[in-house]
């Protein structure tokens, strides 16, 4: 009997507690944010959509190893020796171009492991999170501004500078193969017969002709060693000259 | 009210149609507000907003969108289901709800019927809810449903006790149970001087009567914290479960009806009824109206609040409740306002 008297007393009292517990959250303000008019404000380092500012990539494509999903996607096509790609804003030359720069955003982790890796910062966390779409495939971003004309008139250039090296790598071991067979032809005639003949006396003409240095172009092995000379000279004269201005940098560094 | 329709109304029929839709009217009205109402304080106790969108101001609207919504949604009868049965039950439950307000007195000018047993005719109809509960829960051919079904049986018959013993504690005050009778009984300038003369304030029992009741009520429409026949956590939606469409609506309808009969019953009952609180003062026939449906709504949303308030209780604990408090005390209060009433 007092144990039920007690009973309905801490019922009641419970509930009431309860009622003004609920009464006055009643006219407490709501938590609500209505959302596509009001916008919470976002932390500062949200992560939310990737970003990639296509100017100052310069494809090295550390952010695709860094990514733990493979959700970044990068294709690159050498530049040939006659374009200039520019620098990136933070000073870094381009010497690729990007012609495919793609992020998975359906597999993207939300990690942000790619932003830190990259030399350029051009890969960035954005404040976008309003992306959904009907087709996965949607969520597939593309970044690189080239056309397919560009990226074909891309890669063919490289494909002609390339074959022009090879053409050109070709005919230089092609010359000193012929001059190596010139040499020893001109050792053999001259074993036979000292005090040579025709052979005995090109070859001497390419000697003098070498140790000049450049200008005589035309056909035949005479003008290919010509040109090998001259390329070689050119090296020489290149590397000392960087050779000076190494070491007038350390110089002025001194 | 009869006589006030049949001075522009043509013929008898009509005048009869009238007559009886009118709580109808009142019913459908109230229920798209109070389901709106519902979850506006659903949401302001839970630090929400509600719906907000829908019809501009605060969503004013929702509920007839969602009516909308609910008419065109497909009648689904399940496979295996009786289906005389399942179609019939939420009519029958709502005709059930419906015709308990016959007996209500909704202002000086207007009650359905005056008939004598008013109070009694309100019990003894309600009744028919279950009956059409356990109509629905066994028809449906579902675990779920009948477990639903099953408990609210239990509930109600358990629940008619001390909801009847309140009611006659106040019946042996009035001497009829006749509402319209009670409610003018309840028609007087003041008690104490202050007080309106509602029977509430009558004895000091009448308010623990009142308050059994409306426990008591609260379990006779399912209610939070009574709702186990639908529980819609742990029995899937109970008896409701294979409803969709506008038969789930009537249901729902039916649930909000039930409060709104429940609570303009306990209005009568103990709150002076179509009476104005300040005594002569707002009165009138359309005040009258207004008074009740005012009380009316606040019990209603008393029910609401207690609802985002108190968690369910357990099948055992439902019947502890009712069996080992609530049934003795009422009959302990009982005895007590008869020797009130015999004493002064």
């Amino acid at each position: 009997m007092v144990k039920a008297l007690t009973d309905i007393y801490t019922t009641f009292k419970s509930i009431f507690t309860g009622m003004g517990i609920t009464f006055r959250h009643l006219f407490t303000r709501s938590v609500t944010v209505q959302y596509p008019q009001q916008r919470d404000v976002l932390p500062e380092r949200v992560r939310l959509k990737l970003h990639v500012n296509i100017d100052d990539c310069i494809g090295c494509r550390l952010c695709e190893r860094a990514c733990p999903v493979e959700c970044i996607e990068i294709g690159t096509i050498k530049s040939t020796d006659d374009d200039d790609l520019g620098e990136t804003s933070t000073g870094h030359k381009k010497r690729l171009w990007v012609d495919q720069f793609d992020i998975d955003m359906a597999k993207c982790c939300y990690c942000e492991l790619c932003v830190h890796p990259c030399p350029t910062d051009c890969i960035t966390m954005v404040e976008d999170y309003e992306y959904s779409a009907y087709d996965r495939n949607d969520l597939i971003l593309s970044f690189s501004d080239m056309t397919p004309e560009q990226i074909e008139e891309a890669g063919r250039k490289l494909e002609e500078e390339e074959e022009a090296k090879r053409r050109k790598k070709e005919e230089a071991m092609l010359a000193r193969k012929k001059k190596e067979e010139a040499k020893a032809a001109a050792g053999e005639a001259g074993g036979e017969k000292p005090a040579g003949g025709g052979t005995g006396e090109a070859s001497k003409d390419s000697d003098a002709e070498s140790s000049r240095g450049a200008d005589a172009s035309g056909s035949g092995d005479a003008d290919s060693d010509a040109e090998k000379a001259a390329r070689r000279a050119e090296r020489e004269a290149r590397r000392a000259a960087r050779k000076a201005e190494r070491e007038a940098k350390k110089k002025s560094e001194d | 009210m009869q006589q006030f329709l049949e001075s522009f109304l043509p013929a008898g029929p009509l005048v009869v149609f009238v007559f009886s839709i009118i709580p109808l009217m009142i019913i459908l009205v109230y229920a798209l507000f109070a389901i709106w109402l519902e979850r506006k304080v659903a949401g302001h106790i839970q630090d929400r907003l509600g719906p907000m969108v829908t019809g501009g101001w605060h969503g004013w609207s929702q509920t007839i969108a969602d009516l909308l919504k609910m008419i065109q949604k497909e009648d689904i009868v399940p496979a295996k289901a009786d289906r005389f049965l399942f179609k019939m039950a939420p009519f029958i439950a709502f005709a059930a709800s419906y015709a308990a307000f016959v007996a209500i007195p909704f202002s000086s000018g207007y009650i359905g019927s005056m008939i004598d047993i008013g109070v009694f005719y309100i019990v003894a109809i309600t009744s028919l809810l279950s009956v059409s509960i356990i109509m629905a829960g066994w028809a449906s051919n579902n675990k779920w449903s009948l477990l639903g079904a099953m408990r609210t049986a239990a509930q109600t018959v358990s629940y008619e006790v001390p909801t009847v013993v309140t009611i006659l504690s106040v019946i042996i005050v009035t001497g009829t149970l006749n509402l319209m009778e009670v409610t003018e009984m309840q028609t007087g300038n003041a008690f104490l001087g202050f007080l309106p003369n509602w029977l509430i304030f009558h004895s000091p029992f009448m308010v623990i009567a009142f308050v059994l009741f409306f426990i008591a009520s609260l379990a006779e429409s399912h209610r939070v914290p009574f709702d186990l026949p639908e529980s819609e956590s742990e029995l899937v939606g109970g008896y409701q479960t294979e409803y969709s469409g506008m038969r789930w609506g009537l249901f729902m309808l039916t649930e909000y009806a039930d409060m709104l009969l429940l609570s303009l019953v306990g209005a009568t009952l103990f709150f002076g009824g179509w009476n104005s609180p300040f005594g002569s003062f707002m009165d009138g026939p359309v005040w009258g109206a207004f008074w009740m449906l005012l009380k009316g709504m606040l019990l209603v949303f008393v029910m609401m609040w207690l609802r985002w308030t108190l968690p369910r209780l357990r099948v055992d604990q439902l019947m502890n409740l009712c069996w080992k408090y609530l049934i003795p005390l009422s009959f302990v209060n009982l005895v007590l306002i008869a020797l009130w009433e015999l004493i002064f």
